[in-house]
């Protein structure tokens, strides 16, 4: 039987491995597929197993050579890892052989009812942002800022608070252990963000309603710096679950309804008190944020003394009183307060919490740091500390600035003295000039990103009703301003009206618009975080840096940007970056800039990636795209022309093809992408100085500017943005090549022809004497002379899909409803040229 | 299998379609055509600002091309596929009523010869002396069908 625990325990090895393998490490898949592999020829084992691990094995495969997406790849493994996981854990039961007895913290999951899955499954699908954050913060911590350092233990501890009130103990007790080690720093950076990853995945699972257990493996795992046995996780375990139990609370007099009215009201009342309380520590002035978190605190405290709900009444009440207290300006607020607020804000959340429990007719129990708490608020009243957000309260902190000195300074301002406090203190020659700088570093770096605007959670799908909806009453609208009666009307005062509410429908279709607009930062999040670990992997510093992560996108351009940049950054630090020694050779610093903005000009936003690397080599490429096959050598190529060809498919100035870059995959990938979201992508190199890529992309995908055309008497509408010229030419103009291609000479350029018709699949073409000539450019610059019949004139549409079911078709964008209610097929411009030139 | 079918007519049979499938019935309107799709995809046309597609059952089974008529209309349905819903347009020569078909009153499909693919029948519904020809439109429209096609010009 020694055989199946060697195997389970393999198992359990591959389910913690498997947590810490990510896109830019596949590493671990290695050790996995062999194991598999050693599955498949033990005897001990059922035959259905050997088909799973055989094909576990040859997943792993796939994914490895990019047959499979990484994602689903992964979570496939994942699966099958779990399914033997458990057959093996079936098997074991009945061989009594205990193997949870052998493996550390492998502990089962109590069967959840319906209830708790469904606050299971509401909590884990909100964590997405917590979990973003947690990782911005954990990125800040690294740099050294100090309030992120805060700022995660908060996170943390929010966790450990929620698992546990979803009785999820292994999750709760690693919570907890991973925040003892936090406070003692013996936890590096690494683990933290291994730990979101974790987490993140984790949460997918949470949020369907399963249950994923956090096996000892991985539990281990994070804490392997000390040796973790058995009876330890066990014993810690236990002071958690084992909270004391509290007063008993006695609900059956009161009428449910009420209760959960109070639940629900209190629970918003908590959350908002919370991000109120956030803001205040970033900007401690916020009367109104004060007011708010007062008000939250005081309505909770008359509704729960009216309920008899005497922990919260009483806890509420404390806490307003604290708040109160700073209210009045007695003293400023601390993060030492602030922390104990959150706490009790905490707390409170349990305590609804607990009640919600007891409605289900589960114990009640007060949550164990309740009695420190109130001490703790009791203890803060009336005897808060200086403000740390304040740059007096730096100065004490650090400065060493003394507490009278600054109170002094305070005063004088007061008193209508109108120099800073800094220079109070410096003249006064209390402190030293550069504290006075550094604190002012400190205090920006703690008011960093302090506005957050109040929002509201809505379904995409709402939105997207929404706009399409808009967009139909624009079209009615257009329809009725088109007809003739209306330009019959004679009244001047009817036609200010009808144009008045053309000008208002349209400002609600922008503003519709941009309910899909969401800021870039959480892309350039990740980007910093991928940036951070391909840096550390190819040993080259860098220092990462982002500008204006509030710009605006439309979401789906947001979540299409994502693949293109990490190719880029992937490009950029493997390609674009030099090693050390190559940097100090060249009279660089050691640590590379690499800066990632985004901004808006001209109704296009443009995101570039800049780093001062070694720049394209523009010989280099040409010669290698020549070796490819790619383009001929004696053609005359311009060096923007040369630069292009780094995003030819195939294309690697790469001698070998290194874990992060290299297959000649990437810049294809990131053209491509980009040209699916009508954007361009242009090169500024300087050889040996940097490269800065710069992608332009639409406001919004939902409308082009287009020329409305027909061709075979049927409208297509063609974007503004690819057409070069119109031209009606003359029959001298258009030059037959071998009787078939024909060329046009426009000024001398010999550009090729297609006919729009055959793109697009009309069988015959006549072609009368009237056609017209319209240049167009692709993404690449490749030149075209489209023969259509006439244009109707310019105008926006709004870009739908197809409609489900009707795939991708080639040449076609989309369709655009027009004046009339009938659909237009929008034209892409890239695929026609792409089509036409391939056959 | 009982339950209420919406009956339409298609060259001279009568076929009946699952009420719930149904989403409505609308007149026929310009259909925009869409190149590079199967003979029986008609194009696309607006349904309340979006754009679905339209398919033609009439090609879709290889019957004779009929004209539109003042009779021709569109319906709307609803298609499973995997786990999304599509909504298409299908062409059909005229719409009947709506019946309540009991299970004694369905027959399983008849064996023809291979050559006759009946697997989107579900059924035959007999009701008063007609039979009506019961449609799986899931299977008829299989959504990924026309998708195929189209990438498969693509490559």
């Amino acid at each position: 039987m020694s055989i199946l625990s060697d195997i389970s325990k393999k198992i359990n090895r591959f389910a913690s491995l498997i947590t810490i393998i990510d896109k830019t490490d596949l590493s671990g898949f290695g050790e996995i597929q062999s194991g598999m592999d050693e599955i498949i020829t033990s005897e001990a084992l059922p035959g259905a197993f050997h088909e799973l691990a055989r094909r576990t094995s040859a997943l792993i495969s796939n994914i490895l050579l990019e047959e499979t997406p990484f994602e689903s790849g992964l979570s496939k493994v994942c699966e099958s890892i779990e399914k033997m996981q458990k057959e093996l854990g079936k098997r074991a039961e009945i061989t009594k052989e205990n193997i949870s007895n052998e493996q550390s913290g492998l502990k089962q999951q109590p069967v959840i009812n319906k209830e708790d899955k469904d606050l299971l499954i509401k909590f884990a699908s909100q964590q997405q942002s917590n979990l973003e954050d947690f990782e911005a913060y954990i990125l800040e911590y690294e740099k050294g800022n100090t309030q992120a350092d805060n700022a995660i233990r908060r996170i943390l501890h929010t966790w450990k608070g929620e698992f546990g009130v979803l009785d999820l103990q292994q999750y709760s007790s690693l919570i907890h252990q991973l925040e003892d080690r936090f406070t003692s720093k013996s936890i590096d950076v690494d683990k933290l963000l291994k730990f979101k990853d974790l987490l993140s995945r984790k949460f997918e699972y949470l949020a369907k309603g399963i249950i994923a257990d956090i096996d000892g493996q991985e539990y281990d795992w994070f804490l392997s710096d000390t040796s973790t046995d058995r009876t330890d996780t066990e014993q810690k375990k236990e002071n958690v679950t084992e909270e004391h139990n509290g007063r008993p609370l006695n609900i059956e007099h009161l009428d449910t309804s009420l209760l959960k009215d109070f639940i629900t009201e209190a629970k918003e009342h908590i959350c908002s008190a919370e991000e109120n309380l956030l803001e205040l520590e970033k900007e401690a002035s916020g009367i109104d944020n004060i007011n708010t978190v007062f008000r939250a605190w005081h309505t909770i405290k008359g509704v729960a003394g009216f309920l008899e709900l005497k922990d919260i009444n009483q806890l509420a009440h404390l806490m307003e009183s604290v708040i109160d207290d700073f209210r009045k300006g007695n003293d400023v607020l601390g993060n030492e307060l602030i922390d104990a607020l959150l706490e009790g804000n905490d707390c409170i959340k349990n305590l609804v919490s607990c009640i919600e429990n007891l409605l289900d007719k589960k114990p009640y129990k007060t949550p164990q740091n309740y009695d420190a708490i109130i001490n703790r608020l009791n203890s803060l009243l009336k005897n808060t500390e200086a403000d740390k957000d304040k740059l007096g309260g730096i100065l004490i902190e650090d400065g060493g600035a003394s507490k009278e000195n600054v109170r002094n300074a305070l005063n004088l301002q007061k008193d209508g003295d109108k120099r800073k406090i800094g220079e109070i203190l410096v003249q006064e020659e209390k402190i030293e000039k550069n504290a006075v700088k550094k604190a002012l570093e400190k205090q920006n770096v703690a008011r960093e990103g302090t506005e957050i605007e109040e929002s509201i959670r809505v379904p995409v799908s709402k939105i997207d009703s929404l706009v399409d909806t808009i967009g139909e009453v624009v079209i009615a609208q257009s329809m009725i301003n088109a007809s003739s009666e209306i330009s019959k009307i004679k009244d001047q005062v009817l036609h200010n009206r009808i144009a008045r509410s053309n000008l208002m429908m349209r400002q609600i279709q922008e503003t519709a618009m941009s309910l899909r607009m969401v800021s870039v930062k959480t892309t350039f999040q990740k980007m910093a975080r991928l940036a951070r670990d391909l840096s550390r992997k190819s040993n080259k510093e860098i220092e990462f840096c982002t500008e204006g992560e509030n710009t605006e996108l439309d979401k789906t351009v947001v979540e299409k940007i994502g693949d293109p940049l990490i190719h880029m950054i992937r490009n950029s630090l493997d390609h674009g970056i030099e090693t050390r020694d190559e940097r100090i050779a060249n009279g660089k610093g050691i640590k590379a800039k690499l800066k990632l903005s985004a901004y808006h000009r001209a109704g296009s936003i443009f995101i570039e990636l800049c780093d001062d690397g070694r720049g394209l080599d523009k010989n280099k490429i040409l010669k290698k795209a020549i070796d490819n096959k790619l383009c001929s050598s004696d053609e005359n190529l311009s060096d923007d022309e040369i630069h292009k060809l780094i995003f030819m498919p195939g294309f690697s100035t790469a001698t070998e093809v290194t874990d992060i870059s290299g297959r000649g995959v990437g810049m294809d990938v990131v053209k491509r992408n980009i040209e699916a979201l009508r954007g361009t992508i242009e090169i500024n190199t300087e050889y040996l100085v940097g490269t800065t890529f710069t992608i332009r992309l639409p406001l919004t995908l939902a409308v082009v500017d287009g020329m409305v055309i027909t061709c075979q008497s049927e409208t297509y509408v063609i974007p503004t943005l690819t057409i070069i010229e119109t031209i009606r030419p003359d029959k001298k103009a258009m030059k037959s090549i071998i009787g078939e291609a024909e060329v046009i000479d426009v000024r001398g350029e010999l550009i090729p022809i297609i006919y729009l018709a055959l793109a697009l699949g009309h069988e015959k073409i006549c072609r009368d004497d009237d056609f017209v000539v319209m240049v167009v450019e692709d993404l690449v610059g490749r030149k075209a002379g489209l023969i259509i019949d006439s244009i109707l004139g310019q105008q926006q549409v709004v870009v739908k899909n197809l409609g489900a079911g009707m795939g991708e078709i080639p040449g076609v964008t989309g369709g655009a409803i027009m004046n009339d209610g009938s659909v237009s097929l929008i034209i892409d411009i890239g695929g026609i040229i792409r089509n036409a030139f391939n056959q | 299998m009982a339950g209420k079918y919406l009956t339409f007519k298609l060259a001279e049979e009568e076929y009946g379609l699952e009420i719930l499938k149904v989403q409505e019935i609308i007149r026929m309107q310009v259909v925009t055509r869409v190149p590079k799709t199967p003979q029986y995809v008609r194009g696309v046309i607006n349904l309340r600002g979006k754009v679905i597609p339209v398919v033609n059952l009439r090609s879709k089974f290889k019957m004779e091309h009929l004209e539109d008529t003042e009779k021709t209309c569109i319906i709307v349905v609803q298609i499973k596929n995997s786990d999304t819903t599509i909504v298409m347009g299908i062409i059909i020569d005229e719409v009947k009523e709506v019946l309540d078909i009991d299970a004694k009153n369905i027959e399983e499909t008849p064996t023809f010869d291979s050559s006759i693919n009946t697997e989107f029948i579900m059924g035959m519904g007999k009701v008063g002396g007609d039979v009506k020809i019961l449609l799986d439109i899931d299977k008829v429209l299989s959504a990924g069908e026309i998708s195929k096609i189209a990438d498969s010009i693509k490559e």
